[in-house]
């Protein structure tokens, strides 16, 4: 493999990684609070198509951003609606979501399909600092939506661990009724999670469609929000470890289009299946690992709270 | 006292009690939880409210805490009303809770925990951790309290953790502490250990409710008894003016049934049987080691023991859920040894399991259901096709009657079995195994955590089918109830049966000497 193979390899790993990034960080809040949300496969196609869209009309590709993170936030809503107020099962009311999502988002942009795109999210000019070898192409040649995920990557880091509502946050995931009798508001708490999961879930569909394949086909998303699902099992619910999870099966995604080039002589539907396979194996092997170690996951994950019950 | 004129009412506030109730009543669909309940608390006293189970303490204590609202009924605090919608307003107003079922969340570390809800902010909104474990210090200093601020809550003891939920009550600053039967959970010293924290706390000039049943406990810590009897206040007695008897038959609300057996009606008839029985575990070591015992009709059979030497096992041999590798379970007779666990059921052995609500109940289900398993197979709860379908008309109506037979408190058949209280869970369980009229009885604790009156109606049902010709087998830690039910108790220690004793000559204390291995091999055989 020659250097410059390397270097794109590592950098597409980079670009991949962060779209994982951004939809497993969203699941990693909302769960964090208790709410399981399988929906991130659907919200990201809803921001995919809206992000898209909404380049195609204004050809402003930040303001397609924002848009496509509000309709991801707005659409989570739904299962916080569902989960958080009415008490409903989070298994069912997120797949419901994400079957609702891809359906609704392929319905929506039936007149986008094969469209060239009214903006795209441009790399970010570090100047002289991607000049460095390496270093330089595969960190400072970047959409700006992967800093943007770094970025949100700390925040969540540093909220969970430092503030109060962060810890408020954490404590509505271990025992909703602890957070209540503490005087912090659980629904307010668990459906603004909700939310923020949603709009970091919308904003990995925008990267997708304004920079990453710049077009609209459905099923864009291709499986990768039940990747991000179980990137945040892999991370063991920290931000950090995350990270170096998506940074892996970003580079397992990236593999696929590259194998070719490298000389695997393989059909290319056998090649694009590499990353969930790898993906699935991972997960076996990170669970046999776990078997014997007491679970990180938060405690009243998946419970619905309901104050008045005896 | 009447209304003070203006100029004396802070001297008013201060003669005032710390908490008054007066009229308090609260329903849940079906049932009156509190039946205008009126409560005074002293300040600076320890007020103990007890009452069986299901007598609307605990209820009354959420509605005083701002987690339910009461239906009627007005709350004053130092003289002036108050009405609280959150637990935050009760936390403002002085009012702390001390949960029975902790609320804390495992994993987070003791200072988070504390914090929670009243975090210290500095400037940017970050919680300032250094400034709240220096309070936490100094409350726990204070009150001679101690436990490491960023020791994970998981890693704690029990006893430990409960002194962190102490802990986040006083560092909001409560006047007025609620303890919702605190002393559930923990072993004898560490009850030492909570009641010494209390006193502290009450010289400190806190004001304490104290929620039990266990009367010994209430006796010797409370200042002032208040008893509730099916959500209704029945009295309020000084500890020096009763004794535990007085206080048991108020709670109740008749006298006291005691563990005891008329002579002997053992007939000659086996009911079961078991030769040399021998059960391995995981690690081929015998668990159960070479046990041979046999129960009479109409006689009971104690099995004292340490948990953990053998007991379950040999239950789950006898009843079928644990595989034997040797020897022979005779039930009435037959070999049963390698029959299902259905066959043997519906042959004519009946199960009180030790924990209701993990292997005696489904939770959720109606009463109904629940009152079926078990015997699902038999009428009158299965009809039809090769009792392939549940008649379930059949199945009400025989709930109905297990209803009433067997005292179950509840308002119909149809509601889900966690809305009873434990003791009416068990008579439920009770009721389900009798009336289907087995021959031969495994009952495992059958009154483990229920009060005093379920407790009572439980031992009837047990004298009751000795009389009428049941074999009954007794695993109890209650050596009270063990000694005073059995005609035959048995010790069973490391898998086997190192004695073999006659319960009207043995105390508590003695028993205990054999199931520590103290005494074995003495007295067996």
């Amino acid at each position: 493999m020659s250097e410059a193979s390397m270097i794109g390899l590592l950098t597409a790993a980079v670009s991949f990684g962060a779209l994982l990034y951004l939809a497993a960080l969203g699941e990693l809040i909302s769960e964090k609070a208790g709410i399981l949300n399988l929906g991130v496969e659907g919200m990201m196609a809803m921001g995919a198509v809206t992000g898209f869209m909404v380049a195609l009309e204004t050809e402003n590709a930040w303001l397609a951003l924002i848009v496509a993170m509000l309709v991801g936030a707005l659409f989570a809503l739904i299962h916080g609606l569902f989960t958080v107020v009415l008490g409903a099962e989070q298994v069912v009311s997120g797949l419901s979501l994400t079957i609702l999502g891809l359906g609704l988002a392929a319905f929506v942009g039936k007149n986008a399909v094969g469209r060239p795109p009214g903006a795209v999210l441009a790399p970010v000019d570090w100047g002289g600092l991607s000049d460095i070898p390496w270093v330089g192409p595969i960190l400072f040649s970047q959409s700006p939506i992967v800093y943007f995920a770094i970025f949100c990557g700390v925040v969540t880091s540093f909220v969970l661990t430092r503030t109060s509502t962060g810890l408020a946050l954490r404590g509505a995931g271990e025992s909703a009724s602890t957070v209540d009798a503490s005087g912090h508001s659980v629904v307010q708490l668990r459906l603004g999670a909700v939310a923020m999961g949603g709009a970091l879930a919308g904003a990995a569909g925008a990267y997708l469609t304004l920079c990453l394949t710049p077009q609209w086909t459905e099923g864009v998303t291709a499986g990768r929000g039940w990747i991000a699902v179980a990137l945040v099992i892999f991370g063991a619910w920290r931000p950090g470890r995350c990270a170096i999870g998506a940074l892996l099966f970003g580079g397992l995604l990236a593999l696929k289009t590259r194998l070719q080039t490298f000389g695997v002589d393989l059909s290319p539907i056998l090649l694009s299946m590499i990353p969930y396979v790898l993906t699935i194996g991972v997960l076996i092997v990170i669970s046999i690992r776990a078997r014997n170690r007491p679970s990180s996951s938060p405690a009243a994950l998946g419970q619905a709270y309901r104050r008045e019950e005896r | 006292m009447g209304y003070q004129p203006h100029s004396l009412h802070i001297q008013g506030n201060i003669l005032a009690p710390a908490i008054e109730l007066i009229g308090i009543t609260k329903r849940f669909p079906g049932v009156l939880a509190n039946d205008n309940v009126n409560l005074t608390v002293e300040e600076g006293e320890i007020h103990a409210v007890c009452g069986e189970n299901g007598a609307g303490k605990s209820t009354l204590m959420k509605i005083l805490y701002g987690m339910q609202a009461a239906d009627e009924g007005t709350m004053n605090l130092f003289g002036e009303e108050h009405t609280f919608h959150s637990p935050n307003e009760a936390i403002e107003a002085g009012i702390g809770m001390v949960h029975q079922h902790f609320m804390l969340a495992n994993q987070l570390t003791v200072i988070e925990n504390v914090i929670l809800g009243a975090e210290p902010v500095k400037k940017g909104g970050l919680v300032d951790f250094d400034s709240a474990s220096d309070h936490l210090e100094e409350v726990g200093k204070a009150y001679g309290l101690t436990v490491d601020p960023y020791d994970l809550v998981e890693s704690l003891e029990v006893g430990e953790r409960q002194r962190v939920e102490i802990i986040k009550v006083l560092f909001r600053g409560a006047k007025i502490l609620i303890f919702d039967e605190p002393t559930a959970v923990l072993v004898p010293q560490e009850v030492e250990e909570l009641f010494r924290n209390m006193r502290e706390l009450k010289a400190n000039g806190a004001t304490i409710i104290f929620i039990d049943h266990k009367l010994e406990e209430v006796l010797e810590i409370a200042d002032t008894i208040t008893v509730l009897r099916q959500g209704k206040t029945v009295a309020t007695v000084k500890p020096s003016e009763v004794s535990a008897t007085d206080l048991a038959e108020l709670m109740v609300g008749s006298e006291l049934p005691k563990p005891q057996l008329s002579d002997t009606e053992a007939s000659e008839t086996v009911g079961i049987k078991l030769e040399n029985i021998t059960v391995l575990a995981e690690d081929e070591r015998p668990i159960v080691d070479d046990v041979s015992l046999e129960i009479r009709k109409g006689e009971i059979l104690g099995i004292a023991g340490v948990e953990g030497n053998g007991q379950n096992e040999l239950v789950g041999a006898i009843l079928g859920t644990q595989k034997i590798s040797t020897g022979t379970i005779y039930l009435k007779g037959d070999d049963i040894s390698n029959t299902s666990v259905r066959s043997r059921r519906e042959n004519g052995l009946g199960y009180i399991p030790q924990d209701r609500q993990e292997e005696g109940l489904l939770l959720t289900a109606p009463l109904w259901e629940n009152a079926a398993l078990g015997h699902q197979t038999l009428k009158p709860f299965s009809g039809g096709w090769k009792q392939w379908f549940i008649d379930r008309r059949g199945s009400r109506a025989q709930t109905e009657r297990i209803r009433h037979e067997f005292d179950v408190r509840t308002p119909n058949v149809e509601v889900a079995a966690h809305a009873l209280s434990g003791g009416n869970q068990q008579k439920l369980i009770v009721g389900r195994e009798m009336v289907s009229e087995p021959s031969v009885l495994v009952a495992s604790h059958p009154t483990r955590g229920i009060d005093v009156g379920a407790q009572a109606s439980v031992w009837d049902q047990i004298r009751q089918a000795r009389s009428q010709g049941l074999a009954t087998l007794l695993i109890s830690a209650d050596l009270d109830e063990l000694i005073g039910l059995s005609d035959v108790i048995v010790v069973m220690f490391r898998g086997r049966i190192v004695a073999e004793l006659d319960p009207s000559e043995i105390t508590p204390r003695s028993l205990g000497a054999y199931m520590t291995g103290a005494t074995a091999g003495e007295n067996s055989g």
